[in-house]
């Protein structure tokens, strides 16, 4: 086999989490990454993965991989996307993180629904804890969790104001073990640019980040160097191992 | 002021001891880094309730000799040890950034931005 460009959107959200739109349903989902020409999808709602089984589902015989994964919010406001080679693993990174998450209900009139769905956008559970708060983890203690189930730790949307892991933590350390730095789709060409400038040595890439449909699109998200789209051969891209890459970085 | 001299009368606990004789001409409040990398003085005193290690580089950055950590947050032990390699001193106290701010403002630091 050889490499071939891939589309690939690891950052999205759906009616799970409560700012994501009720319109974010499994086959709506799958059907514009389809649209789009995205081949590898992450489902990465705030602090859980519950509905990967539903765009899982809703995936099936499509040709949509479907990467099981969260937005985690750590003990310094910092979101850290992670992502898992099975639903299994994102379960106990998930059941871990719920360890420390306050338990503050969710207001459904402040923050929105927080709806776990099945593959046709039945309804199984709404969350009742509210997802998007931070847990008391550390952005080193998730680093290191995930890593110790073989996932992956991409730092989100680190050109953001808020919940970024520069703005909250100022200056990445060189010996932070994250796999990639996202800049989101929102940020400038002369931000990007800045952000990679200072940090060579980094895997960057861009994520859509999105809570709408119309947030799903081929330029909103990254081109990589994969030889078939699957979770394996995104972390060999990330990790730059056997020619696989970040094709364009961030844009 | 000095170091030492708030110290006392505040009643921190000093996790990290540098220059205790350092004098504070000013204080800044804030938990982004990236606001303070941009707002924070030298010779200030810097509370926050952030406990992560990079705290420390950030207080060097910008020439600031003490760090209070507020509310009884917990302070990181990479935090404690990075600031005694730095000679930045790291105190702790169980009063909020708020009332410590008041109580720096009242004791004369009133420079801030």
């Amino acid at each position: 086999m050889s490499l071939r460009p891939v589309r690939v959107d690891l950052h999205l959200h759906t009616v799970l989490s409560p700012c994501g739109d009720l319109e974010m349903g499994a086959p709506e989902v799958v059907s514009k990454a389809l649209q789009e020409g995205i081949e590898v999808l992450a489902v990465t709602d705030h602090n859980s993965c519950l509905n990967y089984p539903a765009l899982s589902g809703a995936a099936e015989g499509t040709g949509l991989t479907v990467i099981p994964g969260m937005e985690v919010q750590t003990i310094e406001d910092v979101h850290v996307v992670t992502l898992f080679p099975d639903y299994e693993r994102a379960m106990e990174c998930q059941d871990w993180v719920w360890e420390t998450l306050p338990d503050v209900p969710n207001r459904e009139d402040l923050f929105g629904y927080q709806v776990v769905i099945d593959k046709e956008n039945g309804v199984l559970d709404m969350v009742p804890r509210l997802l998007v708060q931070g847990t008391e983890r550390t952005v080193d203690q998730l680093i290191e969790k995930v890593h110790r189930l073989e996932g992956l730790a991409i730092l989100a949307h680190v050109d953001r104001p808020s919940f970024s892991y520069l703005a909250v933590l100022g200056f990445i350390p060189d010996e932070l073990e994250a796999d990639a730095v996202e800049i989101s789709a929102r940020a400038t060409e002369d931000q990007a640019m800045a952000i990679m400038g200072k940090y060579p040595s980094r895997t960057f890439l861009k994520s859509s980040d999105s809570h709408r449909l119309s947030e799903m699109d081929a330029a909103r998200c990254s081109v990589m160097a994969l030889e078939e789209p699957s979770f394996e051969e995104v972390k060999m891209a990330l990790l730059r191992i056997g020619g696989r890459k970040v094709m364009a970085e961030w844009r | 002021m000095k170091i030492s001299e708030l110290v006392e009368t505040l009643g921190l606990e000093v996790k990290a001891s540098g220059n205790l004789d350092d004098e504070i001409s000013g204080v800044v409040v804030g938990d982004l880094l990236s606001f303070i990398m941009a707002k924070g003085q030298p010779g200030w005193a810097w509370i926050t309730i952030q406990s992560h290690v990079n705290v420390a580089a950030v207080a060097v950055l910008r020439d600031m000799p003490l760090i209070v950590v507020a509310s009884g947050r917990p302070v990181d032990d990479d935090l404690v040890s990075r600031c005694s390699q730095e000679g930045v001193t790291l105190a702790y106290s169980p009063m909020s950034a708020y009332v410590l701010s008041g109580k720096m403002y009242a004791l004369g630091l009133t420079e801030a931005s």
